[in-house]
């Protein structure tokens, strides 16, 4: 027999399997403004990378009429490929074909390239696009959503995964997105929830529309359940392909260096006037961290939620480092439940990856209220607090402006374990506020003097006089709680040489099977 | 910084200096001042990451806004903290731009501005200077 004849069938196959949703199908999925699951994956893959896996599965259901509709692929493209040259794997349901809906053979598919991705140390990304569970399986496609939750669970801190929602992603499925590192989710087409609109009105009678009730600006500003919000399906996959730039492909690897060429001496004298001298005056953190961290690397990380925090990637003389600093113009940079939830998961993705935390520290405590104290705010700053002293990765904290009370110890600070702090000269570390203090400690000196004008007098002489002692980071210092007290200036040189200094720390902690972080 | 240079042959020993914003070059000796100023804009710097493709990677921007849902453009400003009203800088009717300043309201030891979150017509301004808000108290109403 001649080669083309023995081969002929498998360039049919091949036909059959890019066609599989049929020209229908794929028209209907653009009109939507969406790619096909294999225009994604040439898209975010480096060109001609992508080696397709078991493209010849079908389903075995012989049940409800669906032994008459076998499709090759079985609605999941699952495979591997480079991006910037590093190997990911990756599965894309495939709305095309029975509605991207998720039966037996097509879990085992995603299952196979999960288990691919730990096997070989590289990270895993889902681009989910599906109706939702093949009901005419039955039970079997529960299991098949069971499987993936499973690896999804064993899989996290071993490779980094990360989840786009590129269409419907529904009840059960909503999890195996949510166990991810990180969750993409596109306006308008994206659309991530447990139960959905037509469920709900008829259990609750609430009505809601899909994209309030799971779109992208729900989940980016309101859940927190997203980090990233993108525009279309081509800004979802540059997105991902940004971030995995500052991930290593697995636990064992460091983030890949990148010769930003911004001299890691550079001073910005512009730094040293951005605190503004009124305490009560709020500036922007975001500029400190751009003026301090490679010009242009930062990649902020959940922008729409808990504004109060900033969280994201940097560069540092090339090395990825992960930021994670307070933010004096939202809430007054206070921690409150969703801030702390935030950062406590992110320095846990940063511990979990090898990537060392910069903290920038400027927080005037914990928000007080009934809501916050009804709401959990103790087991929920108590994550930040256990996320903080848990990381073993070095930790980097400049301390620029207020530091008072248990927001301060939580904020990376030397007694949670950082490495190397640093305080600005207008630090100020305290128990509490000076007028608060004032009036806690000297309440009796206070309500002893005659008059209202002679009690604010002694009240003003008392607050300057604390403020003179305590808002300052003169006692921290001497106490070795600040390891030095910079310039604002040389903040970018300080933080680049303890970075090196501590880049290959060891730190042992006692053996256990797993700690109990307050979920 | 010393540099070499050759012109029409002959070569001259050039040192340049930076001098109260202006360089001054000293040529074989003789001093010159001369105002530089960037023929272009500044320079677009690449983004720091290990992906070369094309020139996507450059493009990759957050969302600036998320869609127009209630929750994410709110036509009511309302407290974010409870603190006092300082300051209320619009009144009814004004046009405001993203990022002007509504109210200043003092909480957490700071006198947080709060923002226009896009272009609007003030509808109604409810606070007062003095006022003292709990959380989720109306502000002031964006049209």
């Amino acid at each position: 027999m001649s080669g083309d004849k023995r081969n002929g069938w498998i360039d049919e196959l091949r036909r059959e399997i890019e066609s599989a949703g049929g020209e229908n199908g794929i028209e209907r999925q653009h009109e939507a403004g969406k790619l096909t699951a294999r225009e994604r994956i040439e898209y975010l893959v480096d060109e001609g990378s992508f080696r397709e896996l078991d493209a010849a599965a079908v389903h075995e259901c012989h049940d409800l009429g669906m032994q008459e509709k076998k499709y090759l692929t079985d609605a999941v493209v699952t495979g591997y490929g480079l991006v910037g040259g590093r190997r990911v794997c990756v599965a894309a349901q495939d709305f095309t074909v029975l509605g991207g809906s998720l039966g037996h053979r097509h879990a085992e598919k995603i299952c196979k390239v999960m288990d691919l991705a730990v096997k070989t140390g590289c990270p895993y990304i889902g681009l989910n696009d599906s109706g939702g569970a093949r009901i005419q399986e039955g039970v079997s496609a529960l299991g098949g959503y069971g499987d993936i939750f499973f690896r999804g669970v064993v899989t996290s801190g071993v490779v980094p995964m990360i989840t786009a929602i590129m269409g419907p992603c529904a009840c059960g499925a909503a999890y195996s997105a949510a166990i991810n590192d990180f969750v993409l989710i596109v306006k308008n087409t994206g659309k991530l929830f447990v139960t959905g609109p037509q469920v709900i009105k008829a259990v609750t009678g609430e009505e809601i529309d899909a994209e309030e009730l799971g779109g992208a600006a729900t989940h980016n500003s309101i859940s927190g359940v997203a980090q990233f919000a993108a525009e279309d399906d081509r800004h979802c996959l540059d997105l991902i392909r940004a971030l995995l730039g500052y991930m290593p492909s697995n636990n064992l690897e460091t983030a890949p260096f990148a010769d930003t060429g911004d001299d890691p001496e550079r001073a910005d004298s512009d730094l040293d006037a951005l605190v503004p001298d009124d305490p009560k005056k709020a500036y922007d953190m975001r500029e400190v961290i751009s003026r301090v961290t490679d010009r242009d690397s930062f990649f902020e990380v959940q922008r729409h939620f808990a504004g109060n925090i900033i969280i994201g990637f940097c560069r540092m003389g090339g090395h990825v480092m992960g930021v994670v600093a307070n933010q004096p113009a939202v809430s007054a940079g206070c921690l409150d439940i969703n801030s702390s939830v935030k950062a406590a998961r992110f320095v846990r993705t940063c511990d979990a990856f090898n990537i060392p935390i910069l903290t920038f520290a400027d927080v005037p405590g914990f928000l007080p209220g009934a809501a916050q104290e009804h709401g959990g705010i103790i087991r929920h700053g108590a994550k930040l607090l256990y996320a903080y002293c848990e990381a073993t990765v070095p930790k980097i904290t400049v301390i620029t402006r207020k530091g008072y009370g248990g927001a301060y110890i939580v904020m990376g600070s030397r007694h949670a374990g950082a490495d190397m702090v640093f305080g600005w000269p207008t630090a100020e570390i305290a128990v509490m506020g000076a007028e608060g203090a004032v009036n806690v400690i000297y309440r009796k000196e206070i309500s002893d003097c005659g008059s209202e004008q002679e009690k604010a007098e002694k009240r003003k002489e008392l607050i300057a006089e604390y403020t003179e002692k305590f808002a300052s980071p003169k006692i921290a210092a001497q106490k070795g709680y600040i390891d030095e007290l910079i310039k604002p200036s040389e903040t970018r040189a300080r933080v680049i040489s303890a970075f090196a200094m501590t880049r290959n720390k060891r730190e042992h902690r006692p053996g256990k099977r797993h700690g109990n972080i307050p979920l | 910084m010393r540099f070499r240079i050759t012109v029409e042959g002959t070569s001259y020993e050039v040192d340049a200096k930076e001098a109260g914003g202006r360089i001054a070059l000293d040529i074989d000796g003789k001093e010159y001042r001369v105002d530089v100023e960037p023929a272009a804009g500044p320079e677009k710097p690449a983004v720091h990451n290990p992906l070369p493709r094309s020139a996507d990677i450059t493009a990759v921007e957050h969302a600036e806004s998320l869609p127009g849902s209630a929750p994410a453009e709110p036509g009511e400003i309302r407290a974010g903290m409870a603190g006092v009203v300082l300051a209320v800088r619009v009144s009814a009717g004004d046009r405001v731009e993203r990022g002007d300043v509504l109210l200043v309201v003092e909480a957490m030891k700071m006198e947080n501005e709060i923002l226009a979150s896009r272009a609007a017509e003030v509808k109604r301004v409810v606070a007062g200077v003095g006022d003292r808000v709990a959380a989720g108290d109306l502000l002031c109403v964006l049209g």
